[in-house]
């Protein structure tokens, strides 16, 4: 079943440059989708944009199709509905937007309540099985603990736990790894896997990260100055190029076996 | 080695950083670090967030005190000094940071910016300056008319250029590169690494790399350091790094995504568990999330222990570690 079908969308901020330039994608349910690009390459932009995001400032012309949706014709409570029961996304730093001032067990309740009818004991109770799903350790004190008191590796696991909480069908996660350790990003990834393998969740990740694309993505596409310039199955994208520009990027990725710039001097 | 000890560029000696942290409780960032750079050389320091790498570049430039332990930089104790002295010493330590953007005053032009170094250290006149200065962006392949533009207006990766020339500038013994190239783009990035070595070549210029991707590292040192919890667990060889005997050394390798991994890496959950003790006065720091901790590493600290010829290891249980990597070799 196709899960997203985005349409000669594009995306241009107070009518200028297209930030997305008429890019066409299609998702089936249960796929790994990764778009990869630079800085500026309008991944992040493209994300936004399906999960409708954006800025008052961006203007988007062409069609997101959630579900078989058209998500220009939702109305706002739709749109809610949407959000979080059908579609979940993650950010870089999950921490950032979540509310400082709370503790992380009151933000599960809210999260919960706003999209069902659940008692306090029954939302704590989701909220530790959840987060016990997401291998951390001592859930009952992260429900107990305030954002800031926790590091950057769990605060993106709570993320994970709260975007999965209503079994959504697709993640969205935007850079959900790039301010991790190594360590860490190897963790999230795997549990992002475990999304797909238990839940048949469709994801579509976005990164600057080749290798992790190319470890967990079904097809990767490839966007520069806001165009889609490659779409393919990974092995395909990664072995065979057929965009320079692709060519180009994945040139640039330095390897664990890529060879010695410098000599040292002796 | 009493040859590599005339040559070094930067020795540490028992280096460590204790903050106060509390009224009577203090945090010990770096842990009894010594390590010997010689000239020519670029020894890369790698590990994650927190574990003192950014504070033990910043004793070494004297950004902050130093709580233990003497640097030596061309063999004097700069670790202790103060106001003019403290001042030249500058000169010769120089340290490039990941954001450029950080390093810049927004009104201040990049051509004022590069001759403000030279001024400062009494190297050149304001006047002549500016022709050093053109120079100096010949030099990082940048075109002079940026001279006159504003850090705004230059791309990261085009400041980064910048600073990497200022930093030359005054012919320093020893640049620090604080996870120099980690704010850029992949394409960029390299672009970077490869002006560096180009610079090491031309100048002889001795690097210390700061950074947490292994991958970065290896391609431009010659050594690395990893260090955990403060201290440094594993010395070696970059060429030697699959060899890495440590099992938080193992672990970051095997965290390393390559674009031909595609199916072939096995992540164990189990096997990274998440920590955030620094393990306590006692033992070894990185117990709590080895997957090989025995009763010994909850009792004593593992002394960084030289196992082979350059290539040094603070580990209880390396056999452990080699038998168990040799197991999963043969699945």
């Amino acid at each position: 079943m196709e899960i997203l079908t985005v349409e000669n969308y594009s995306i241009t901020y107070d009518g200028v440059k297209n930030a997305v330039d008429r890019v066409s994608l299609r998702v089936e349910e249960g796929e790994i989708v990764s778009i990869v690009g630079e800085s500026g390459s309008g991944k992040s932009t493209l994300l936004h944009g399906i999960l409708g995001l954006l800025p008052r400032s961006a203007a988007a012309k062409g069609a997101v199709r959630v579900l078989g949706r058209a998500l220009a014709e939702m109305k706002p409570a739709e749109l809610r509905k949407l959000r979080g029961e059908e579609v979940a996304m993650i950010f870089q730093d999950t921490g950032r937007y979540m509310n400082p001032t709370s503790r992380i067990g009151a933000q599960f309740r809210q999260y919960l309540r706003c999209h069902g009818d659940y008692s306090n004991p029954e939302c704590d109770a989701q909220a530790l099985d959840l987060l016990r799903r997401v291998h951390l350790a001592d859930a009952e004190r992260v429900l107990r603990s305030y954002p800031f008191e926790l590091s950057g590796g769990m605060r993106q696991r709570v993320g994970i736990a709260m975007a999965m909480a209503l079994k959504p069908r697709l993640l969205l996660a935007d850079e959900p790894t790039s301010a991790l350790d190594v360590t860490v990003q190897a963790q999230i990834v795997r549990q992002m896997i475990d999304l797909r393998e238990k839940y048949g969740t469709t994801i579509i990740l976005v990164t600057h990260n080749m290798g992790v694309a190319a470890y967990m993505s079904d097809r990767v596409g490839v966007m520069r100055g806001g165009a889609l310039v490659e779409l393919g199955p990974t092995e395909r994208v990664i072995h065979a190029p057929r965009d320079e520009y692709t060519r180009k990027l994945l040139g640039a990725v330095i390897e664990l076996d890529d060879e010695k710039m410098a000599v040292v001097a002796v | 080695m009493s040859e590599a000890m005339e040559t070094a560029v930067l020795e540490l000696r028992h280096v460590g950083k204790v903050f106060d942290a509390g009224k009577s409780t203090q945090f010990r960032a770096v842990h009894d670090v010594s390590l010997t750079v010689r000239r020519g050389e670029c020894l890369g320091i790698v590990g994650e967030s927190g574990c003192g790498k950014s504070t033990l570049a910043r004793m070494i430039t004297r950004l902050t005190d130093v709580s233990e332990g003497e640097v030596l930089l061309c063999g004097r104790d700069i670790s202790a000094l103060r106001g003019r002295a403290l001042r030249n010493a500058y000169r010769d330590v120089q340290m490039v940071f990941q954001d450029p953007y950080s390093v810049f005053s927004p009104r201040t032009s990049v051509g004022t910016f590069l001759e403000d170094g030279l001024v400062y250290h009494g190297i050149l006149r304001r006047r002549e300056a500016r022709q050093e200065a053109k120079r100096l962006m010949e030099l990082v392949e940048l075109p002079d008319e940026l001279l006159d533009r504003f850090p705004h207006q230059l791309s990261g990766g085009q400041l980064q250029r910048v600073v990497i020339a200022r930093a030359v500038s005054t012919r320093p013994k020893l640049v620090l590169l604080d996870e120099a190239t980690s704010a850029l783009d992949v394409s960029v990035q390299k672009q970077i690494l490869k002006l560096l070595v180009e610079l090491q070549r031309l100048y002889g210029l001795t690097y210390v790399l700061i950074g947490h991707d292994l991958a970065v590292v290896r391609t431009i040192a010659g050594r690395i350091a990893v260090m955990y919890a403060g201290a440094v667990v594993e010395e070696l060889d970059a060429a030697e790094l699959e060899a890495a005997m440590h099992p938080y050394t193992r672990m970051l390798l095997n965290s390393v995504f390559s674009i031909h991994d595609r199916g072939r890496k096995i992540i164990d959950l189990e096997e990274m568990r998440v920590s955030h003790g620094h393990g306590g006065a006692e033992g070894c720091p990185y117990r709590e999330r080895c997957m090989f901790a025995g009763p010994v590493c909850a009792k004593r600290r593992p002394p960084l222990e030289e196992k082979r010829t350059g290539h040094s290891v603070a580990c209880h249980n390396i056999r452990a570690v080699r038998v168990n990597e040799g197991q999963t070799g043969n699945d």
